[in-house]
């Protein structure tokens, strides 16, 4: 489907946030779930890219917080106003949290950040008192893309080391935790909640091919009643139960 | 007659567009994205002998016009696949539309995945695809498409063993691969299927290691559609029986051009990955060619540009 570009805005040297408008998309899509753009025509960007929800009325519009990394996000960087994007979504399961409103802590390492946005939106909606943890500090500046600033309470961590005394101090009485980063603080974060019992979730990142499941690309390993076997990222997460996923070994 | 109606051997297909195996799914998964009726057939996810898990993460990475993969073949296995996968694949394509494809480390193995799939399914699928293009354990990856005489006999135990029809898929990255097709088109094969697909690799820059997990993988997608066209070109002058192509198909044109240079059907990977509704596309674009060109069937374009 097409999505128009709305507006486009730097947040920071290297991170630019994108606003669509596409009823069709945005009044689907649930915190935690991605699409898959298309950078445009002919072969020399083949597959598409897949981009985290970072916002969303629920209604016509939804944005995008993108790291330019490559050639492709590169790309994006040019796209002016009033351009039709095609885009392929919402893909993947999305963040699930209890009805029953309560405390919870959302940690984001760096643009890992872009996926807890909308969640904090919807969370706070339900009557949700949310805590941020974002790590690193120096990267703080991506926090002037957060529209709901002033309603969350932020705590910023100097660097991965630093992070753990940070995160003791926000598990006081959390009801659940909420994470996406590189995949070394995703696994302090599993290790600090699961010996806190604390109910934690992960939103992992592989490359794909197809972001819809036919491809076998996104391969991750998973920890499930009947061993170790191996789950799409694009299909089955990419939000997982931290217990879940295995950091190291595999099937 | 349909003027795209496409015979491979025995089996008709409504169509000459085919998802190949391993970038369709298993049809059903695609509905939501496409209008499966509009494919000529697909070629399931190779099941294998034994599950297997596929190789560790990074699997795949985009390289210039196209992809570099390294999957695995991962599967669960043939009783998973006939148990719970077949019939949601029959229940999203037609009996003219399934192609099962198989594949095992012996001539035995592949004989016993065919009969099992042949005696719950045989009147319900359009053919079995022996993929000889896969990892072996016993001999390396592609036994059954470099060695003449290994190919010969597996094709022709197989043929002896079901009543469908069966197709041969082979890698063509080998040197001798005319006379691997050669010895194959002896035993009568319905089709011969080419996956021309040769090893790459692409680094890290910033972690300065390989980026698939198997260091190696095939490289598919635009990239190789010169190759293919090349291999298809040979293949027609050295075999009669009914080739299908695959390597970087992604619009009517490519379809037409492996048609021309002797494909009768061709098979359509990577490119739905991006987008997977490229099939019906291309299809649109074929029917739009044939009125335009006044054609009364698209078969008469097999190997005409070599006449
Ligand atoms: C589910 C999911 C959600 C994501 N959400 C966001 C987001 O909200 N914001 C954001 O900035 N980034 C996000 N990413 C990462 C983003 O997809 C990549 O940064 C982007 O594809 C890079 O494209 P490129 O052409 O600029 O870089 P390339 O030059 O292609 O590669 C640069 C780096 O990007 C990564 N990458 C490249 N291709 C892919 C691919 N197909 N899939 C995954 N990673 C890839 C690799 O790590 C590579 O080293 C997400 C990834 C996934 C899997
Ligand atoms: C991710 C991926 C998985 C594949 N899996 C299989 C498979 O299971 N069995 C098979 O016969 N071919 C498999 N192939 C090969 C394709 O069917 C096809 O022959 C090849 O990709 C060339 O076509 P393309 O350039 O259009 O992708 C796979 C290819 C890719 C990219
Ligand atoms: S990206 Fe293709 S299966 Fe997940």
């Amino acid at each position: 489907m097409m999505a128009r570009l709305v507006r486009s805005c730097q947040i920071t040297a290297r991170d630019t946030l994108y606003e669509f408008d596409c009823p069709e998309l945005a009044g689907k899509a649930r915190p935690g779930q991605f699409v898959e753009v298309a950078l445009g025509e002919g072969d020399s960007s083949f597959l598409r890219r897949p981009i985290s929800v970072f916002d969303c009325d629920g209604e016509s519009r939804f944005s995008l917080l993108v790291r330019t990394v490559g050639r492709g996000t590169q790309r994006m960087t040019g796209w002016e106003p009033g351009r039709e994007v095609d885009v392929l979504g919402p893909l993947g399961n999305g963040f699930r949290w209890p009805e029953r409103a309560g405390v919870c802590v959302l940690v984001g390492g760096g643009i890992g950040l872009a996926p807890l946005t909308y969640l904090a939106r919807r969370l706070l909606a339900e009557g949700w008192k949310v805590r941020l943890l974002f790590s690193p500090r120096r990267e703080d500046e991506l926090l002037n893309a957060l529209p709901q600033r002033e309603e969350l309470e932020i705590r910023c961590a100097e660097n991965r080391a630093h992070l753990p005394e940070v995160l003791e101090e926000l598990l006081a009485n959390a009801d659940c935790v909420f994470a996406c980063g590189p995949e070394g603080m995703l696994e302090t974060v599993a290790r600090t909640t699961m010996e806190r019992g604390i109910p934690c979730q992960l939103s992992m990142e592989r490359h794909m091919a197809c972001g819809i499941g036919i491809c076998l690309g996104c391969a991750i390993a998973v920890h499930t009643p009947e061993g170790l076997t191996y789950k799409k990222v694009c299909k089955d997460g990419p939000v997982f139960r931290a217990e879940e996923v295995s950091f190291h070994e595999q099937p | 007659m349909s003027s795209l109606e496409t015979k491979l051997g025995r089996a008709i297909f409504r169509n000459p567009v085919l998802g190949a195996s391993g970038c369709t799914g298993h049809g059903y998964e695609m509905a939501e994205y496409t209008d499966l009726s509009r494919y000529g057939a697909v070629s399931l996810k190779t099941v294998t002998y034994h599950a297997r898990p596929g190789n560790p993460p990074e699997r795949v990475n985009e390289v210039p016009g196209g992809i570099i993969s390294s999957i695995g073949l991962q599967n669960p296995g043939p009783d998973v696949f006939l148990e719970e996968i077949m019939p949601k694949a029959l229940s999203a394509l037609d009996r003219d539309q399934i192609v099962v494809s198989v594949a095992g480390d012996t001539v035995e193995e592949y004989v016993e995945l065919c009969q099992r799939t042949v005696e719950r399914y045989g009147d319900r699928i359009a053919a079995v695809e022996l993929n000889a293009a896969c990892p072996n354990v016993n001999h390396g990856t592609g036994y059954f498409s470099r060695d003449a005489h290994a190919a010969r006999e597996l094709v022709a135990a197989a043929k002896g063993a079901v009543e469908v029809p069966v197709f041969y898929k082979f890698n063509t990255n080998f040197e001798n691969y005319l006379e691997v097709a050669t010895a194959v088109s002896e035993t009568g094969v319905d089709a011969i299927y080419t996956s021309n697909t040769p090893m790459g690799m692409k680094i890290d820059l910033r972690k300065k290691r390989p980026v698939l997990g198997n260091v190696v993988g095939p490289v598919c997608g635009p990239a190789i559609r010169p190759i293919g066209m090349l291999r298809i070109w040979n293949l027609y002058q050295a075999v009669s029986v009914p080739l299908v192509a695959s390597g970087g198909a992604r619009t009517w044109e490519d379809v037409i051009e492996y048609m021309l240079a002797g494909a009768a059907a061709v098979g359509v990977g990577s490119a739905q990955f991006p987008h997977p509704d490229i099939v019906p596309q291309i299809v649109s674009g074929l029917e739009a060619y044939v009125e335009r060109e006044k054609l009364d069937s698209l078969s008469v374009l097999v190997g005409a540009a070599h006449r």
